[in-house]
């Protein structure tokens, strides 16, 4: 095993029936080559690692073949089976390499397949929806919950093709209409979990009526085939990349994943419950801890503090702390605001993405419910609230989201999602500064992060974009086309010792680098159908990328896993970090 | 859709009363049909989005010895033909069993 070659005698005892699935008997360096069926190696495949029951470490362990087709999996990766995931490929139904006994590399084959439908993301089913505009609002309807189109989804097109009664035009909108009508009573009851009352609160504004036309133009045919997708910009990956997808047991749906100070955990949010769980990243167990109290918080935001992790609420109202070591909480309720609850949403953080305070020792949050911006002095427990201003030809859905607080810690800049819009607030004079108006009010401007010099990074949901904004010049540097408009981009991630923004995806099953030098893009395709990304961090010690499966809420399908990235760029350890641990 | 979009919202503040009730539990019906998220289109004797099950139950009592088969496959493949134009969701994730056995249950309903 010292050439990291992986042979027959390290344990290929059995073979999987179907694909190029191979079954490994036995832990250890794993290496091979993905080929076609004309024995030329592929490049960029992903190579996953499926760990066996019982087995501990990641649920699946994934890897890139170089440009010679070839991958090593790390020592570290348990037995399991393996499976290639390529663009433009399918494996090939009973390929097995090597034969028992025999001293033969590793070798999964793939067959040239048009059709990428299964293996394409969800967004390459919008790539030619026209007007932009239309794209844009079906993304800002639907992708907040669920990929678009969903397998599901993609099944109800077929049964609406394959239905004579449904075939009129008429028929098709009536057929989607019901469909959001559905999805309103599902987030109804969700919005309704930590109350007697029933909600109201539903995604499409109550008429299906918008909703289901954009969905009866854009899901037409019996949606079974796809071709030509392509991830739009070069692969940010190589052959030392390694992506490691840990699985929590069901009930679950988790929010968001982060590690703090120590890499052997991963600290994940399950919006679902009332608990926070710890995954032991070289084991993969699991370990639940339980909020506090009868009162349903459902843990959403989740934001690294030197101090420990810091939790926001799917429901209003409180904001929370864990000390990592003793595993001990606190909590600070939050008052309604004129009687109504504070749904808190970010917490300020710095550019290193921790949770930072304001000079007068603030935490600021985002307040989703009320359309302000709030304070929270946790040792004296007061709190502040201010209304973000109505926005001249843009009133109402505002949704205040993501924020982020300015290197100098004097103002939080934040975005509003609803209005496509986006602004500051001075925390010395209390006082709201700039105001930026998007173009398009469906741009979707969501989560956001700045860098040190000043540079606001935004996610542009609805338009597939990424805005770069000079806060000190109060000027545009530009908007720029994601490599997949239709994906959903749901956060930014400034990454001090990279110098790049990392972009997550809700709808393209992919991460994307921007490098503010070069302004281009790169791609980590994601080896998961319905990775439903939301916010990412960068480990504070290894660099690595942190995020995970988001599929919420409960009802939608999907993967919940917390997933690491790691590059394999080999950065320097930052020393100065330990210095830091709480 | 500017203009659409105004006009949902004004809908919301009528259409929205009628979805809160209708998102109320219905501990009336079977564990395994709640399991199933049935109740998200159906309740036991009023329209929501699909037919209510006591109409189902009239309506496939009619097909005989065989209703409860085909009732369960179309649980699971979905489509159209008995409640208007539109089609009923497959519910693919369903298995056989499982569509039997709520099969089985929705037959035995009577209208009261």
């Amino acid at each position: 095993m010292s050439n990291r070659t992986f042979f027959a005698r390290a344990a290929l005892a059995a073979f999987a029936t179907g694909g190029a699935t191979l079954a490994l008997t036995a832990a250890g360096a794993t290496a091979g080559r993905v080929v076609d069926l004309n024995d030329h190696g592929l490049a960029g495949a992903m190579v996953t690692l499926t760990k066996a029951a019982g087995a501990p470490g990641p649920a699946a362990t994934t890897v890139f073949t170089d440009g010679q087709g070839a991958f090593v999996l790390p020592d570290s990766a348990p037995g399991g089976t393996l499976s290639a995931r390529l663009l433009g490929y399918a494996e090939v139904a009973g390929a097995r390499s090597p034969a028992p006994g025999l001293q033969t590399p590793l070798m999964l084959i793939m067959r040239a397949e048009a059709n990428q439908a299964g293996v394409a993301p969800a967004s390459a089913w919008l790539a030619h929806m026209t007007p932009q505009q239309d794209r844009e609002q079906l993304v800002m309807a639907c992708v907040a919950c669920h990929q678009m189109p969903a397998p599901e989804v993609r099944a109800y097109a077929k049964v609406i093709d394959d239905t004579p009664q449904a075939r009129s035009a008429a028929a098709h909108e009536q057929s989607w209409a019901a469909i959001v009508q559905q999805m309103n009573l599902i987030s109804a009851r969700e919005f309704s979990r930590n109350s007697s009352a029933p909600s109201t609160n539903v995604y499409s504004g109550g008429d299906p009526g918008p909703t289901a036309h954009l969905l009866a133009e854009a899901l037409v045919g019996p949606m079974q085939e796809l071709k030509g997708y392509e991830y739009g910009a070069p692969l940010a990956v190589t052959a030392k990349t390694v992506i490691r997808e840990y699985a929590v047991p069901e009930p679950n749906a988790i929010r968001e994943a982060i590690t703090l100070y120590d890499p052997g955990s991963l600290w994940v949010a399950d919006v679902s419950t009332n608990r926070i769980m710890r995954v032991d990243t070289a084991s993969g167990a699991v370990h639940n801890i339980e909020l506090p109290g009868a009162r349903l918080v459902g843990p959403h935001t989740l934001v690294r503090g030197r101090d420990g992790l810091w939790i926001g609420p799917f429901f209003p109202g409180v904001i929370s702390h864990l000390d990592p070591k003793t595993e001990s909480w606190k909590m600070w309720p939050l008052a309604p605001v004129a009687g109504h609850p504070i749904g808190v949403h970010d917490l300020s953080f710095d550019t290193n993405h921790e949770l930072i305070t304001d000079r007068h020792g603030r935490i600021w949050f985002s307040d989703i419910a009320n359309n302000a911006v709030g304070w929270i002095d946790t040792h004296s427990g007061r709190t502040g609230s201010y209304a973000v201003p109505p926005v001249a030809g843009r009133i109402g859905n505002e949704q205040i989201y993501g924020l982020a607080m300015s290197p100098d810690r004097t103002h939080i800049w934040y975005a509003q999602l609803g209005i496509g819009c986006f602004g500051s607030f001075d925390v010395d004079k209390l006082r709201f500064d700039a105001e930026v108006t998007l173009a398009d009010r469906d741009a979707g401007p969501r989560r956001i992060s700045m860098a040190e010099d000043g540079i606001l990074y935004l996610a542009l949901y609805g338009s597939g974009q990424l805005a770069a904004y000079d806060t000190h010049a109060g000027r545009m540097l530009g908007i720029y086309d994601l490599p997949d408009r239709a994906s959903a981009p749901y956060s930014t991630t400034w990454d001090p010792r990279r110098k790049v923004v990392w972009i997550t995806t809700s709808n393209a099953d992919a991460l994307y680098r921007f490098d503010p030098k070069t302004q281009g893009f790169g791609v980590i395709p994601l080896p998961r159908e319905r990775a439903f990304l939301r916010s990412v961090n960068i480990d504070p010690y290894s660099g690595a990328l942190v995020t995970s499966y988001a599929n919420i809420v409960q009802h939608v399908r999907g993967p919940r896993m917390a997933v690491i990235v790691d590059l394999g760029d080999e950065l320097p350890k930052v020393a100065a970090l330990a210095a830091r641990q709480p | 859709m500017r203009g659409a979009g105004l006009a949902a919202a004004a809908a919301a503040l009528l259409f929205g009363a009628t979805l809160a009730s209708a998102a109320e539990p219905q501990p009336e019906l079977p564990a395994l049909v709640l399991q199933s998220h049935c109740d998200e289109c159906h309740t036991l004797s009023s329209v929501l989005i699909g037919p209510p099950f006591i109409a189902v139950a009239l309506r496939y009592r009619a097909e005989g010895d065989t209703a409860a088969e085909v009732l369960a496959r179309k649980i699971i493949a979905g489509g159209g033909g008995n409640w208007g134009v539109v089609p009923m969701v497959p519910n693919e994730r369903v298995s056989l069993a499982d569509a039997r056995t709520m099969a089985r249950w929705i037959l035995t309903l009577q209208a009261k």
